[in-house]
């Protein structure tokens, strides 16, 4: 996800976190196939799941794959 | 609007809360067991996820009466109150029931009777976000699968619209298998409802995503509710979990969060906080001081009163000097405290309520993070440099245990106001007459400080506090007005937990100290002795001249000489160290220390008294405050905790008088270490 550009959207595919960020991003929204929207990239990043926005450490970010919604459509 | 499942079907009319209660006699969907005789419940647990409005919901709900209460064991708070006769347990902002983290673990228990707070909880008042319902759904289903009777309270209902959403809270309410009312607590709009509501909740059989099952499970089933109950021009994308774009809350982030234009923006706002409070609170200050000056006065003239009645030995006897130098002299250095506590936390809840609190620890972030703090802690470092106290209580706002027990143990070592009388003094010793020196001296007081803070935050996260840094994960809340009684009632609940924990330690510590510099009094001859040496720690006043004789002859200069070789490589004789110990309970006290021992006065404005402190001599005639012991007791003093009333709140808010402990020696012995080599290093140049 650290490789969207500011603007670019994707789908979650995958994540490679410990459980338990894992979880609290799950319960913050960032589940299978959502789709996420990089507001801004870097360190640390700011992304937008559904209505919800996060501060993402880019080491969070970087363990987070997506799907970018350009390629997928 | 309220709307409460029945087997109308695919029909779901708006109905008024009335008619809701008139239809729970009709008979309901099969999932659902109305209660045969609904029994009102006596006391509601309050939760839902942070941002969704709870607190402003709870303070619309209870109003000012409210109390907070900490879990046992355990410094996270819940607050109670009281709506329309049944209590209503705030509990924290959770994210999820089953998570690995303090909060969530305490509302789960608390909800299964496993800890108690208040009441046990007979059934629950859910707060949903309307504008973000997939997640706010998911933790619905959790919290309504807990085997108590529940209602849901649909927040933020006008944010919604405004973006284009429309809810059908019937639809939602026959899914959640309970009543679900629109609100919008900010307004009050919908609450008179929902209290109605809450009179019978209901204890849905609904058919919940498994809260222990994987999250894709319960996000499908959130994402199913909300195509079926929302509509309206966005309400697609919200069903599918596609991201919005939001192009105000863009732009404010583009400034906000800018790793340059956010750090100005930031310091602007703090620079603006500050300037308030310290504007702000001087006027209350200077009163309460006032106020507590009249109490005493009073006291002491009903002591004379009854003295020149009934010709009993009272005044200045051990109950008039313990009544008004320990119990209100102490009360009053700790009630001085309030002005500012207060406007720290109106101003700190209304930045919150912004949204904009959580940009500004988000652009600290990147600072902090390479010391091991976490973004959050920039906030009550700033404090910090008012006042150690309310920073410390500010810490709460940190969500991470290590993170918040390391910004809690540096705090103290930000210069406070407390220490400029102290800077001014010692300053003014090593640069008479040397306005840049010393205005260079002064900054580099903040700067040993702020340094200080740093490398102990590094130190301990890599030691006692070491663990895996947290990575930032921080939701960042719509932007939106701020509301004024959440943040009047923020403030006032503060204040009171406040005056009600810490006074209470604050004060009976103050009385010991107060004792130990009254008592032994001094033989015949002086005045008031004990009065005298008491003003010294509790409250500035005029003095009489035989204030040295008894400090001298009180248990605490007793102290003062035993210690004295402990000071002595720092260059302190007895006297400077009286005036350490005396200015154990707050450091301003050294400064009228050191006027009662040298000059036979407290009054530490008059610039002859500074003259004469300056010129004092030791019992062998050489110079007491030469350059090397005036650098050296400063860099004690930026350094050294000195500040029992910060003690006790460290103590209240990491729950246990260890760190409170730790603090204090650390502190003491970084202090004690620092002050050495300053006075080595200035001795070793020749500088004597």
């Amino acid at each position: 996800m650290s490789r969207l550009r500011d603007g670019q959207r994707g789908w979650l595919h995958a994540t490679d976190l410990c459980c338990e960020d894992c979880e609290l991003l799950n319960a913050m929204g960032l589940t299978d196939q959502c789709e996420i929207r990089v507001c801004q990239g870097g360190e640390p990043c700011i992304v937008q799941i559904n209505a919800t926005r996060l501060g993402l450490s880019a080491s969070l970010a970087r363990k987070i794959l997506v799907r970018p919604v350009e390629l997928n459509a | 609007m309220t709307a409460a499942p029945n087997q109308s079907s695919a029909l779901f009319n708006e109905q008024s809360t009335a008619a809701h209660r008139a239809n729970d006699s009709a008979p309901r969907t099969a999932s659902v067991e109305p209660p045969t005789k609904p029994i009102r419940p006596s006391a509601y647990a309050l939760l839902g996820n942070p941002n969704t409005g709870k607190t402003t919901l709870f303070n619309r709900l209870c109003g000012a009466r409210a109390k907070t209460a900490n879990f046992p064991g355990s410094t996270v708070e819940a607050r109670i109150g009281n709506c329309d006769g049944v209590q209503v347990t705030d509990l924290p902002g959770i994210y999820g029931l089953n998570l690995d983290r303090p909060e969530s673990r305490l509302c789960s228990d608390y909800l299964a009777g496993r800890v108690r707070v208040g009441r046990a909880p007979q059934a629950l008042l859910v707060v949903a976000d309307a504008t973000n319902l997939p997640r706010n759904l998911i933790f619905a289903s959790q919290a309504l699968q807990q085997g108590l009777p529940a209602v849901i309270a649909l927040n933020m209902t006008d944010l919604a619209q405004r973006r284009g959403l429309t809810i059908d809270v019937h639809q939602l309410s026959e899914y959640l298998g309970c009543p679900v009312v629109s609100i919008c607590a900010r307004s009050g709009e919908g609450v008179e409802d929902l209290i109605k509501a809450m009179r019978e909740p209901v204890l849905s059989t609904a058919d919940f995503p498994d809260p222990k099952g994987p999250a894709n499970a319960a996000a499908r089933w959130a994402n199913g509710v909300v195509a079926q109950s929302v509509g309206g021009d966005h309400a697609v994308g919200l069903s599918r979990g596609a991201a919005a774009a939001d192009t105000f809350t863009d732009r404010l982030d583009a400034a906000f969060t800018h790793p340059f234009l956010g750090v100005l923006v930031f310091a602007a706002v703090m620079v603006a906080l500050f300037y308030t409070i310290f504007t702000l609170a001087t006027v209350p200050m200077d009163l309460i001081d006032l106020l507590f000056e009249h109490l005493s006065n009073w006291v002491h003239a009903g002591f004379a009163g009854l003295q020149n009645r009934f010709g009993w030995n009272l005044v200045d006897g051990p109950l008039h000097n313990l009544l008004i130098d320990g119990v209100i002299g102490g009360i009053a250095g700790t009630v001085v405290f309030l002005p500012q506590i207060c406007l720290l936390f109106f101003l700190i809840t209304l930045l919150e309520d912004t949204g904009y609190l959580a940009r500004a620890s988000f652009v600290m972030d990147r600072l902090l993070r390479r010391f091991g703090l976490p973004g959050q802690a920039f906030v009550p470092m700033l404090s910090a440099h008012a006042c150690a106290i309310p920073a410390i209580m500010s810490a709460r706002l940190i969500p991470d245990q290590r993170d918040r027990v390391a910004t809690i143990f540096v705090m103290p070592f930000l210069s406070c106001s407390a220490r400029l009388p102290v800077y001014v003094l010692l300053i003014s010793v090593l640069f008479a007459g040397q306005a840049l020196w010393a205005g260079v001296a002064f900054a580099g007081c903040y700067l040993l400080g702020g340094i200080a803070a740093l490398m102990t935050a590094l130190l301990f996260r890599r030691t006692i506090l070491k663990g895996p840094a947290r990575p930032m994960v921080l939701e960042l809340p719509t932007y939106k007005l701020p509301s004024l009684r959440t943040a009047l009632f923020t403030s006032l609940d503060r204040a009171v937990t406040f005056l009600r924990k810490a006074g209470t330690v604050i004060v009976g510590i103050c009385m010991l100290l107060w004792w130990l510099s009254a008592y032994p009094q001094a033989p015949a001859g002086g005045q008031s002795p004990s009065l005298i040496a008491a003003q010294s720690i509790a409250d500035p006043g005029p003095v009489a001249g035989d204030a040295t004789s008894q400090l001298t002859h009180s248990f605490a200069g007793r102290l003062g000489k035993a210690i004295e070789p402990v000071f002595s490589p720092l260059g302190y004789d007895w006297q400077l160290s009286i005036g350490v110990l005396t200015s154990f309970a707050a450091r301003e006290v050294f400064v009228s220390t050191m006027s009662v021992l040298f000059a036979g006065t407290d009054d530490t404005e008059d610039q002859a008294v500074l003259d004469r402190i300056r010129s004092a001599t030791r019992d062998d005639g050489s110079p007491v405050f030469t350059k090397s012991t005036a650098a050296s007791l400063l860099v004690f003093y930026v350094l050294a905790m000195q500040c029992l009333p910060t003690l006790a709140v460290t103590r209240r808010e990491t729950g246990s008088w260890k760190w409170a402990g730790l603090q204090l020696g650390y502190m003491t012995l970084v202090a004690y270490i620092a002050a050495l080599l300053a006075r080595s290093i200035l001795l070793w140049i020749g500088v004597a």
